[in-house]
Order: C-alpha cells, then structure tokens, then sequence
C-alpha cells in the first residue's frame, strides 16, 4: 500500500507526459495555424486496409492543391451515421462526409447535406456512363438537386450471381451450373449426397435465407420480396405463388437436409469461405463474394453465372431502379465548400476509382477507369456479363414522387411486416409458409391504410397510387412516364 | 467477529445523540462531505441520462435536435404489447437464472479452493480461468463458429468420434439449441469476473481461521458454515447484485456469435433495444421507443429484484441491521 | 503428513483438465494472430500455424494506430480507475458509517439504477459533458465511463468497510486520527482487496470501452483509444480477422500484467491487520 499509490502516481504522471494535454483536451486544430485550409472528410475504413489507402491518396491530392490540407476522421461503419450527427450536434461537422444509400437520405433530411450543383460543370458529367446523371434516374439527386456522389459501379448494390464449383459439380456429373429451379433441387441433393457430410450443394447464403429473396428476384417483381408490394398493382403480394414457391424449395431442401448445416447463424461473410474452402458447391450471392473467394482459394475453379430461374420460365429480371447509390455528400455547413469540392472532384476522378479498382478489386461508378481491365479478368468479366443479361431498369417509387418516398420510407420502417422472417420460420421449423403470408397481406394491407390516413391529416401525400406503377413490365427495361 | 457482535457497543453513544438532529448532521458532517464527489458524478453521468430517457421515451424521436412529437404513452403501450419484446425479456431472464444458479455457486467453489496457499500453481489457475474476459469477444465469437460448426467443427468431431451423437449437433443454428450454448459461453466468458470478486470477498476472512479450517479438514465445513459465510455475505450481496446486472445486460456476446438468431431465439433486450436505437440500417432511428422499451426493461428487472428482496434480507440477517 | 499431502494433489486431477478445455477457444484466438487470413479461414483446426507470420502484427500496428493509440488507452484507463477508486471508495466509506441519514434511500438508488440498461444513454450523456466542455478530450470520456461504472464499486466498498471490526476504528480514534485520517491510513490499506478488484474490472472495462471513447473524441481522433482502433479491422462486408486476432492479442498483454500486479492484493488479505 505504501508503493502502490506513489506507483500509481509516478505512472499517471508518465502517461500525462507522454500524451500532452490529451485529458482536457482543445480545439480540434490549434497546430495548423498556416494559410493552408483544411478539410475534414469522414470516412470509414471499409474494406479493410482502406485505412492506409485513403491517407495515400489524400496525401496525393495535397501535394497537387498545396493550398488545401485533408483531415481524416475514420468511423467504425456501424457507427458512422450516428458519429457523423453527434459531430455535426457538436458543430464540429465534417466537410466532407461518407453517408451511403438511405444514410444519405437520413442526413438530408436533417438539412445537412449540401446540394453539388454549383460545382458540377458539364466536364465533370462526362466522367459518368451517358445518361447515369439524369436527376430522374440517377439515385444521387433530391428534388431535382444534386446531394451526392457515388463510389461503386451502378448495378453493383442490386446485383446477384449465383456462384458453383466446378470440380465438386463434376463429381455428380454436372457439366454447367442448374438453369431453373427444379434443377438446383436436383443438382443440390445429389451434391449433397455424394459429399457425404465432407462437402454440401446448397446454402441459402447467411442466416435469414437471404437466398431465397434473391431467387424470387428472378419470379416475381423485385418489390414483392423487398417490400412486400407488387409496384404494378399498388398492392400487398407476399403470397404471390413466385415467392410462396421460393420459401417452399428451401423448406423442402432443410427438410430433406440438402443444405450445408449451420448456415441458419451464418454471417454476411460464411458462405464464400466454405465456397473458398470447397465444402459449399453453390450459392447465390452479391458479386463482391467472387474477390473474396479468390483471395482466400487463387485456384479453386468457381463458375460465375446468372441466378436459376423458376421452371416455368422467368418472371422477373433483377432490378436496376436507379444508376448510382449515394456515397460522398458535402456538409451544408463546412465554411470550405469550393475547397472541399476539390476534394470530392477527385474521389469522382478517374485516377482515384482506378487506383480503387486496383486496391480493392471493386468495380466502381466510373466505367472508363476499370472497364478495359476488368474485361481481360475472367471473373469481373463473368460479372459483367450476369448484369447484362439479368438486370432490367425497374421503377423506384423513392425517385419517382415525394408521396413514394414517405411511403417506402415507412414500409421500411416496419421491418416484421416483410416476408423475412415468416419464411426463415417457416424454413426452419418446416411449416407452409403461405398461411403466414396470407397473413403478412393483410397486415401490410392495414397498415398501407393507415399510413396513407397519417399522411393525410399531416396533409403530406402519399398513398398506395405512389407504389403503382400500371405499365410496368418486369421482363422490360422500364423507362419513367413511359 | 462479525459485525453483528460489535453493533450494540457502537450504538449506545449514538442513542444520547440522535434526537437532536443538528447534532447529528454534525456528527455525519464528514460523511456527508465524502459523498458530494459520488453524488455529483453518479448523478451527472447515471442519474440524469436516465431521467432524460424517460423523457425521451415519451416522444416520436430518431436522437437528433429536441424531442417534439409528443406521443404520451403510444411507445409504452407499443413495447408492452409487442410478443417480441417480451420473447426478448424471456431470454435476458434466462441469462440471469444461469448466472445466479450456475455461475455464481460454481465461481464460489472454485474461489474457496484456488483461495488456498497450500495450492500449488494457483496463480496460474487463476489467470487461466481469468482469461476468457479478457479474449475480444468478436474474436471469440468467430473462434466459437469455427469450433462448433456442425459441418466438420471440433467440438462435434469429438462428440461424433465418441459416440456421444449420431449426427452433429446444429450448436447455434438451431432454435432449441443456440440458447443454451449461448448461455454456456455466456457463463464461460464471464467466470473469471465472478471468481475474482469471490476472491476479494474471501479476503475479509481472518486468514488464520481459513488456515485452522483448511487443516482440520471436520472443521472445514464448519468453518464454511460459521466463520467464512457470514462474514463474506454483505459482499456477496453485492456480488449476486452484480452478476444479476452483468448477465441482464449481455450484448456483445451475442450479437458476436448469433445476432440474436435464429429466428431470434437468442434475442435479449439489449440487442433488441441496439435494434431501435442504433441499427445503421434503420432509415430513422426510434430512439423514443427504444428508450421507452429501456424503461420498460429497467422497470420489469427492479421488480423481479424486489421479489428477491425478502430472501436477501432473510441471508443478510444482522449485517445490515 | 504424506496423505494430506496426496489428498491436497487430487485438485491438480481436477484442475488441470478444467483449464485446458476453459483455455483452449483463447488459444485458439492467439494461434490465429500468427496464421495467414487464408490459413484461420479455410485451413483446417490444428493450433500450430503452417507457416507462421508476423503480418498480421505488422498489420495491427499500423491500421489499429497503436502507436498513437496506447498512449490514449492508457492515460484514459488509468484515469478512470483513479476516479472510480476515489469516488467509490470515499463514497462507500460515509455510506458504511452506521445510523447515516439519507443512507437507505441512496443506496435503494444506486441499485435501482444497476437495473437500467446504459447503452442507449449515451446521447443525453453526450449532451451533459458537451455542455460541461469537455467533448473533445479524454477526461470528458473518463468521467462519462467512470459515472455509471460507480454503483458496484461503491456497494463493494461499502459492504467491505460495513465488515470491517468497529474497535479498529475507534483504536484509530483514541490515536487522535480524525475522520480523514482514519480513512486514509487506516481503513482504505485494509481495502486492499476490493481496491484491486475495483481497479482491475475498471481497468479491463476502460481498456476495452469503445462506446465512449468514440463519441467522446469526435472532433479528435488521433486522442481514441485502441477499444476504437479495433474496429479499424471491420468493413461495411468483411473483416481481417487474422488483424483483429493481433490486435486482440495485443491489447490483452497489459491487462494481463496488470492482473498479475494485482493478484497480490487478493492473496494479502487483512488477516494481520485484524490482530494488531
């Protein structure tokens, strides 16, 4: 007792030392009292090592506008949202920000987010594909303003391919992957049975059977697994026999345990180290998986192709419903906008998504400065040519109307009136599941009801009329007011 | 001995005193000054977040700017009436059973033996036992889903070679299992904490009596049962207290290994609560009913503990007086 | 002599394979940190690594700033477990004064709120030490990690002190030692226990806190704290797992010193203090 608290002591006042003022703290940037300017961007570190990327680059773009100097201030990603609002509470916000797909929306509402429409020249419209920056379509403009820029290439978000093992296919005596449905139940049980528990045929991709809303994709209209609408109609369609028969083909596949076991508490990231591993011959999956895959097996002969289709034909094409998703926005209230939208100007800029591309493997909103690479890349050309043939422009009823906004925002906002976890249940404990989405449809029915009343008497539209969408085709591009 | 024994002869000058109650301010003058730094930072830090929840909860809010949309008791009646909340409350209350019952009692024997200087390596056992609370629990969490994957994992290789099971167990993927194994790493993770704070409460018993025990081994279990017990048992008190809250509030642990799942059969109030709150991919975040379902939640717990109430005071006997 | 000797080995039989199994997932954890990222993920069970690398150091070093970032972890830890030991030990020392007015309903608070799930007030905590000033800076986080980290340490304090033989203090008394003196020289070396376990659990909950120490630092991120940088290790899909595993193993080290400084005070015990 007599050491310990001198010890103490002696160690606190070391650490003090060492970390200056740390413990009261100051004013973010008292040292940089030269002309330069400084602006902060907050970013995340995703993927992983893009810590180190960023700085680089930034350390770049500094020495091309000495007059400028970037500050970084990273977020974990699931805290970014919230960190970025404390800061702006603070009035301590960042001048540049990554605020991605809805995250944006929700900082825009807030009126923190800085339309770009004063900087952007024709020149800098030219770096995006022809047509992507129609403030109708693009997915980065609010009533009309430009609000952000993006960082992946368009069909990136929405895009599904359906991965398999060539060599574990083989050895079932499959030459190519299952084109429908009926198919993969085949292709999956004799996998499965010829893996004799070393290696399975199917996974539904992560806990929740995120799969099975990935092959309804191909059945029914993108809104049905998503929102539980069928945006031709205005209204609720969990039970349409597309997705009632996806949930189904699952169920039969758990209950005859053809799915790899233990995929009910996957993560997002399981299923493409097993593929990795050679112990999962099929899956679908958003395209990122493929780098992943390579990274961990370099050798492992992984097909790429589109997603099966339901036996009796196709029903849908995967949706495309806006060009870009949201990434990068300016703050409304930096005090630095012309120099902070340099800084966004060169994370739009081709040598920035290229070194990206390079870095990361990612295809990223500027085609120009990957496309010829990417096509000489055996899987990132398989990628290209799945969207190709699987994606269709589909209607977003966000873009479309502000009452399509308020109502897709509060579909979103309930969360248990989607056909998810009706179906895993029903999955897994091998129940029908249409019952359950009989049920859903009522519900969804009710609430449509009561949000278009809500709406009404704040005097906001929006009404099940936003969701309708009567000339739509889902085996066509759609073209808004077409 | 104990404190018991000691109470009346401390209380025969208090008596005169305690009518006049200046007086007896002034005596306490001193203790009173020593509270004023607690007070201040439990009421800065605890106290008043707290009360601004309760606020908040009554307000449509997503966190950011003031609280408008007044809602009175919309939040409440919604938390109270929701199946999930309550399947949520369900499984946080099946955390605290088995860390009362099961980790409490086996952290306590366990802290009795390693308690003993004749024990060899005991500092070793300790930092063993120890060290899981210290393992980064997203770490673990992964570690976990590699051993007791179903598809060739460790732990079912074992169980398959010995013949323990015929076919391998769905650990965390299946409904009826994931809870308990939850609770078993539940309970593995957070042991050390418990053994150390059994260790502490060990300490305020005479050594010379623990040694007398340790060598009669007849005197053992009546040294247990007259010396070490009642004089650890405020201490434990607060250690059951503690355990109770630690097991009430088990997050990270679960949302590292199931997130809740499957089919939210390992879903606790807190992750329910982060759900609300602070889930990124919530266009708007209901921080008002999130707070609302924290008070809810707070609410239930101090009621279950009040139950408990009578049985503490019964074990704390004299000690508290 | 001998079969006590025999009857006091058995343990061992007992022991032994008990922290064998409890050790294993941490030395799992640990084997991870030298394998590759192909290696921890597809390769097979085995706790020797094929080819062990330091990358995944290297790795930790830089991405998680551990540099800059221990610094940070340690000033703000020990403040926390300075502030707690102060607070909650003279806080627990006035509540174990017998016949205390006001004692029962600050105690009943203190457990009432042991109950309340803290996570989700950190906005209005947020708010109190942005009002105070002291946002951007580490004692502002050390404040808001150590008020609610309050209740258990001041009920052990208290429980403690409420145990300790009353003809102690008054020896004290008759000394001439006053109230704080008393506490001082007499009382608080006795507490020797609970201040450690006080201070390891802090220590530990300090060190690895990350709620508080990334809201509290916003404005100046190079002042976090390696809770923090961890998360440098996660992206928006995947995570460098063989990283996290460094990093873990890393941060892990100065606990386990401090855990084995503090180990003392669990074994001292205030035997001889009770006889003189």
């Amino acid at each position: 007792m007599k050491i310990r608290p001198a010890l103490a002591a002696f160690a606190c006042a070391v650490t003090l030392a060492l970390s200056g003022c740390n413990l009261v703290g100051g004013s973010p940037d008292s040292s940089n009292a030269t002309d330069k300017v400084t602006v902060t961007v907050a970013l995340v570190p995703d993927p992983p090592g893009a810590s180190q990327f960023y700085r680089q680059q930034f350390d770049e773009f500094e020495k091309a506008n000495p007059g400028i100097a970037v500050k970084v201030v990273e977020n974990p990603s699931d805290q970014q949202l919230n960190a970025v609002e404390l800061m702006f509470q603070q009035n301590n916000a960042p001048d540049v920000f990554r605020a991605q797909d809805d995250g944006m929306d929700r900082m825009a509402a807030r009126g923190w987010v800085a339309p770009l429409d004063e900087f952007v020249t024709p020149d800098f419209l030219k770096r995006f594909p022809a047509g992507s920056m129609d403030p109708a379509t693009s997915g980065l403009h609010r009533d009309g303003k430009l609000m952000s820029l993006p960082l992946v290439w368009g069909p990136w978000s929405t895009l599904r391919v359906f991965l398999y093992n060539e060599d574990l296919l083989k050895k079932s005596g499959y030459d190519g992957p299952p084109k429908t449905w009926t198919d993969l139940e085949q292709m999956a049980t004799k996998v499965t049975a010829d893996g004799k528990g070393k290696y399975f045929g199917y996974a539904p991709t992560a806990a929740k059977a995120v799969g099975v809303e990935m092959l309804a994709d191909t059945a029914v209209p993108y809104s049905v697994p998503a929102t539980g609408i069928d945006y031709r109609t205005g209204k609720p369609a969990t039970s349409s026999p597309g997705l009632l028969e996806a949930v189904e083909l699952h169920r039969r596949m758990q209950a005859a345990k053809v799915m790899m076991p233990g995929w009910e508490s996957w993560d997002g990231s399981r299923a493409f180290k097993e593929f990795a591993a050679g112990r999962l011959a099929m899956y679908p999956t958003p395209p990122w998986h493929v780098a992943e895959v390579r990274k961990l097996a370099p050798e492992i002969k992984m097909g790429i192709t589109g997603l099966p289709v339901p036996a009796a034909g196709r029903g849908a094409y995967l949706p495309l419903t806006k060009s870009f998703s949201p990434l990068w926005s300016m703050s409304a209230k930096s005090t630095h906008k012309p120099e902070s939208w340099k800084v966004m100007d060169f994370l739009a800029s081709e040598p920035f998504h290229n070194a990206y591309y390079k870095k990361f493997g990612t295809l990223t909103a500027l085609e120009g400065a990957w496309k010829s690479e990417a096509e000489k890349n055996p899987d990132q050309a398989a990628i290209l040519k799945v969207a190709q043939e699987t994606m269709r422009r589909a209607p977003n009823p966000a873009l479309a109307t502000t009452g399509g906004r308020a109502m897709t925002d509060a579909l979103a906002a309930k969360p248990d009136l989607k056909y998810t976890d009706a179906s895993f249940s029903s999955i897994i404990k091998n129940q029908p599941f249409a019952p359950a989405a009989a049920k859903l449809d009522q519900d969804l029915q009710g609430y449509l009801d009561k949000t278009t009343a809500d709406l009404k008497a704040k005097g906001k539209e929006g009404s099940a009329k936003d969701l309708t969408f009567a000339g739509w085709d889902p085996l066509k591009d759609y073209t808004p007011g077409g | 001995m104990t404190t018991t024994v000691e109470r009346p002869l401390e209380k025969i000058p208090v008596a005169g005193t305690s009518r006049r109650r200046p007086g007896r301010f002034r005596k306490h003058l001193w203790s009173y000054l020593f509270l004023i730094p607690m007070v201040l930072l439990f009421g800065g830090f605890t106290v008043w977040p707290m009360i601004a929840s309760w606020w908040y909860s009554f307000f449509n809010w997503d966190g950011v700017g003031t609280p408008s949309d007044w809602v009175g008791l919309a939040n409440f009646r919604e938390v109270l009436g929701a199946d999930s909340f309550w399947r949520a409350f369900w499984h946080s209350l099946v955390f605290s059973l088995a860390a009362i019952f099961v980790e409490l009692p086996l952290a306590l024997v366990l802290a009795i033996l390693l308690n003993n200087s004749w024990l060899r390596f005991r500092n070793l056992y300790r930092l063993v036992l120890f060290l899981p609370v210290v393992a980064t629990t997203a770490v673990i969490g992964i570690v976990i889903a590699i051993l007791l994957d179903p598809a060739g994992g460790l732990v079912n290789r074992i169980l398959l070679d010995t013949g323990l099971v015929d076919q391998p167990v769905n650990f965390l993927g299946s409904t009826s299992t994931a809870l308990p194994t939850l609770l078993s790493i539940d309970v593995w993770k957070g042991f050390g904490i418990t053994l150390i704070y059994w260790l502490a409460a060990l300490q305020t018993v005479p050594k010379d009596l623990q040694e007398a025990a340790a060598i009669d081994g007849a005197g053992f279990w009546r040294a247990l049962r007259f010396v070490t017990l009642p004089v650890v048992t405020p201490i434990a008190i607060v250690i059951l207290l503690l355990v109770f809250q630690r097991s009430l509030n088990t997050f990270d642990l679960v949302r590292a290994v199931t997130e809740g799942g499957p089919d939210y059969a390992t879903d606790v109030v807190p992750t329910y609560i982060y759900r609300y709150a602070f889930d990124p991919s919530l266009q708007a975040p209901r921080y008002g009913f999130a707070s609302a379902a924290g008070v809810v939640f707070g609410l239930l717990t101090l009621v279950v503990t009040l139950l408990q109430a009578p049985f503490l005071r019964r074990r704390l006997g004299g000690g508290k007086a | 002599m001998n079969r006590l000797v025999l009857r006091r080995n058995i343990w061992h039989l007992l022991l032994i394979p008990l922290c064998l199994v409890w050790i294993y997932p941490f030395v799992w954890m640990v084997s991870a940190a030298f394998k590759t990222p192909r290696e921890m993920l597809i390769g097979g069970l085995s706790l020797l690594p094929d080819e062990a690398t330091l990358d995944n150091f290297a790795r930790a070093w830089t991405t998680a700033k551990f540099s800059t970032y221990t610094a940070n972890t340690i000033t703000f830890s020990i403040a926390v477990v300075i502030l707690v030991l102060l607070v909650a030990s003279t806080a627990g020392y006035a509540l174990a004064r017998p016949g205390l007015p006001g004692k029962k309903v600050l105690v009943g608070v203190l457990i009432a709120t042991m109950f309340v799930p803290h996570g989700y007030t950190i906005i209005p905590t947020f708010i109190v030490v942005n009002g105070l000033g002291l946002g951007n800076g580490l004692l502002g986080a050390a404040l808001a990690q150590a008020g609610p980290a309050l209740v258990v340490p001041v009920l052990l304090f208290m429980g403690f002190f409420s145990g300790i033989p009353k003809e102690l203090e008054e020896a004290a008394r008759m000394d001439g030692a006053g109230y704080l003196r008393t506490y001082w020289r007499v009382m608080l070396p006795l507490a020797k226990p609970v201040m450690g376990t006080v201070a390891l659990m802090n220590f530990i909950g300090a060190w690895n806190a990350f709620f508080i120490p990334l809201v509290f630092t916003l404005g100046n991120p190079d002042l976090r704290t390696l809770g923090v940088g961890m998360y440098g290790f996660y992206g928006q899909d995947t995570t460098d797992w063989t990283g996290l595993a460094a990093a873990a193993c890393i941060s892990v080290v100065p606990i386990v010193v401090v855990f084995l400084f503090l180990q003392r005070t669990f074994v001292e015990g205030i035997a001889g203090a009770v006889k003189s």
